[in-house]
């Protein structure tokens, strides 16, 4: 290769390190994580090699060609040159788990069959060598005449080895391989290749063999072919093939697969040997993780801790930063000279910013512990653990992990559903996919819990408070789970597959990368939830202030209000807020939330809030800054718990109205990014309006009933 | 030869026969688990997780039971 900017794809099976060599190539800091299935998009970057930028993409893992799943269907496409019209790429680098090298070689003999020129990497050859298994690199190179480096994808000296190799490629395709499908399947190769892919289909020459393989060894006419106007004559020659292959006395689903392995054993014989394997660290931690009972107890406990910890150990942090916003607004009120831009900063940018920073702690350390779940490998296993429990409530123990993520956020758990194959166990995994209780509801499940819920401890060590958290977390679950088997009832097309999944070996997590995406999650937030609040909290300002009223002197003088004068200086403020703009909307729509135990302020954050969850927080803490006294040190808790109706002196918030408002934020569908990831992923406008109409009317609902009932049992 | 998921932890078994449908089995051969291989039981608590070569494979009670083995 001289000078010219090339296509390089990187190619392999689930989890062999494909992002970690993508990100060491490309300085880019894609994901990575111990579980089959992290990568469902391709991703991009650039390498610049002596001069030269060549693209690297990276592709989703995948086991073979014959593409099932969207994930791997997007390898082979690109592998063959039919993504979105893209060329085929000039170079595959074939990354290879050499802990398990005769199942990745089977994936790397069909990327050759493609006569893409490529380089193969024995990734993970630390781990081999513990494990005691001897790859014999030369040997496999000589067999597969391409070249093979065994390499440790976070060793920058490997990387290095890698990019020369690149350098050096010379780009001619490898040499046919030796693997030799026997007379009958060879036959039935040629005849589907002669009498349909070539007559019938657009595919690029290259991709016959593959292409043949895949219709041979699939009794059923894959899906890609049920619009095809000359689908009767695929399924003639297909099962023409097929027959033949039969009459040899051989498995035509079978014949592809055997004929590889027995060249990859051809391969691997002496060139890889392993040692009988005694019981492993990895056996005796599955036999406890994965057992019948104590598996759920333990994934249960894990949640539960990982909950607890969320809210104790952030705490100290959130002192920090409220105390950092208080002392930025005093500062920045005292120095500007009063007037409207001094109102403008204090009362609505700092407010709004501050009170949602204020959880950033608490997203970054969960955060922390999903990363750590993801890295160490204990993932696959909770999925594994959960399928006998999700299959009985229609869901698939695929859908474990794309759940899981969705704590986090429900944009990355609703891609993360690519890996299942099915597409109504996927449709309804993505519809109750919502419920999880993403990061964006902590903030307001915080500020509720920590004003309304006594900070006492049950069992000795648990608070009440994080035990409410756990309870909103598990009310979250809950909801999904009867929402899926609810859905199964209407929804289902018959196509469930049975679960089989492969469960990577345990690692220590990889530190800087848990660091890096605690922080990388903490700045997307702050980034997202800023722009969007910094917005929201100017206008919400305007709309709070204006137009001013002049307060009538019996209620800026009201003695009857007892608690002195910060209450005096509420019912004022107060005053002039419910006339003003934002506090005439509110009036207008309580009617409809009041029966939830809302007020017509609470109104008003529902409203921003349809934009995102956490705008909730901010846009309270702007609407009770507005009319504030300059220097106030009170929390938006305190004025929260405060906040009493002028007129009766009832208190406005009570633990059940809290309440309420939180099983309707557990519930609403309150998320514009969720929609438009659900528009793309299903491909049409039905799904996100569904999603949306049943969300929020079962949370009005849900909301309804609970403010209701409490009231009804008198709380 | 018994089905999979009458096997127990501990057990090395050889795959006989995968009686599943043909997509499940040709996953299950992608995936390495193949006629003829040697194989052994980590866990078996109704779904299945069975040790192939390298690969750690958890698979469904429902799939074990059409999977084919023999005992060492």
């Amino acid at each position: 290769m001289k000078n010219q900017s090339l296509t390089i794809a990187l190619v392999g099976n689930p989890n062999t390190g494909k992002s970690t060599i993508f990100n060491a190539l490309t300085g880019l800091k894609q994901k990575v994580g111990n579980y089959p299935g992290v990568t469902v998009e391709r991703k991009t970057g650039f390498l610049n090699l002596n001069g030269v930028q060549h693209k690297i993409i990276d592709l989703p893992g995948t086991y073979s060609l014959n593409h099932k799943k969207i994930d791997e269907r997007i390898a082979y496409q690109t592998l063959i040159g039919e993504y979105q019209h893209e060329q085929t790429p000039d170079l595959a680098v074939l990354v290879l788990d050499a802990t398990n090298l005769d199942r990745n070689l089977y994936l790397a003999t069909q990327v050759m069959d493609l006569e893409i020129p490529v380089i193969v990497l024995l990734n993970m050859s630390d781990l081999a060598e513990e494990r005691g298994i001897k790859n014999d690199a030369d040997k496999i190179q000589k067999q597969l005449g391409v070249p093979v480096l065994p390499i440790i994808a976070k060793n920058k000296k490997d990387i290095e080895q890698v990019k020369q190799a690149i350098a050096k490629h010379d780009l001619k395709p490898p040499a046919p391989l030796r693997w030799k499908p026997e007379e009958s399947l060879s036959n039935a190769i040629n005849e589907i290749t002669e009498n349909w892919l070539k007559p019938h289909t657009n595919l690029p020459n290259r991709a016959y063999p593959i292409e043949a393989l895949r219709l041979i060894s699939d009794n059923q006419v894959p899906d890609d072919f049920h619009n095809h106007p000359r689908k009767e004559v695929a399924q003639e020659i297909i099962a023409n093939a097929q027959a033949e292959i039969e009459r040899a006395g051989k498995n035509p689903a079978a014949a592809e697969v055997m004929a590889r392995y027995d060249f990859i054993e051809s391969c691997t014989k002496n060139g890889s040997t392993r040692q009988d394997e005694a019981e492993t660290t990895s056996d005796k931690i599955d036999a406890v993780v994965t057992h019948k009972v104590f598996g759920p107890i333990l994934f249960v406990a894990i949640l539960l801790l990982m909950f607890q910890a969320i809210f104790s150990w952030a705490e100290p942090f959130m002192n920090l930063i409220d105390l950092f916003f208080v002392h930025a607004g005093n500062t920045v009120a005292e120095t500007l000279p009063p007037g409207i831009l001094n109102d403008l900063l204090v009362e609505g940018v700092i407010a709004g910013l501050a009170g949602v920073i204020i959880f950033l702690p608490q997203i970054m350390f969960l955060f922390f512990f999903i990363s750590i779940l993801e890295g160490t490998g204990y993932m696959a296993r909770a999925a594994f653990v959960m399928d006998g429990f999700m299959t009985r409530i229609g869901l698939h123990g695929r859908s474990v992990v794309p759940l899981i993520s969705g704590f986090a956020c429900a944009v990355p758990g609703i891609m993360a559903t690519r890996t299942i194959e099915s597409w109504s166990d996927r449709l309804i995994t993505i519809m109750v996919l919502p419920f999880m209780a993403c990061s964006a509801r902590l903030p307001v499940y915080a500020l509720m819990i920590s004003a309304f819920v006594p900070n006492e401890n049950v069992l000795g060590f648990i608070s009440l408070q994080g035990l409410t958290f756990f309870g909103l977390y598990i009310f979250g679950i809950v909801m999904a789970i009867a929402a899926a088997w609810v859905m199964k009832l209407f929804y289902s097309d018959g196509s469930s597959t049975p679960f089989m999944m492969e469960l990577p070996s345990y690692k220590m997590p990889k530190w800087s990368a848990v660091f890096y995406n605690m922080f990388e999650r903490g700045w997307i937030f702050v980034k997202e939830a800023g722009k969007i609040i910094m917005a929201i909290s100017v206008v919400l300002w305007f709309l709070a202030s204006y137009p001013k009223v002049d307060v009538p002197p019996e209620i800026a003088n009201n003695p009857a209000t007892t608690e002195a004068s910060f209450n005096a200086q509420q019912s004022a403020s107060s005053y002039k807020l419910k006339h003003s703009y934002a506090g005439q909307f509110g009036r207008f729509i309580e009617p409809a939330i009041e029966p939830l135990g809302f007020d017509w302020k609470i109104g008003i954050g529902l409203l921003t809030s349809f934009a995102a969850r956490e705008v909730m927080v901010g846009t309270l803490n702007t609407i009770y800054s507005v009319g504030e006294e300059k220097g106030s040190v009170v929390t938006l808790q305190e004025k929260l718990i405060k906040d009493k109706d002028p007129e009766t002196g009832e208190p406005i918030f009570t633990t059940l109205s809290a309440i309420s408002l939180m099983i309707f934020f557990a519930l609403a569908m309150q998320c514009m990014s969720t929609l438009a990831i659900v528009r793309r992923e299903t491909n049409s406008w039905k799904w996100p309006i569904v999603m949306f109409t049943y969300m929020t009317t079962l949370a009005y609902i849900c909301s309804l009933v609970v403010y209701q009932g409490g009231l009804a049992l008198g709380y | 030869m018994y089905p999979l998921n009458t096997t127990n932890a501990g057990e090395k078994v050889f795959i006989k026969c995968l009686g599943c449908n043909c997509q499940d089995a040709c996953r299950l051969r992608e995936m390495g688990c193949v006629e003829g291989i040697k194989g052994k039981i980590i866990s078996n608590n109704s779904n299945v997780v069975l040790q192939v070569g390298d690969t750690r494979l958890a698979i469904s009670k429902k799939l074990a039971r059409s999977i084919l083995v023999s005992l060492n």
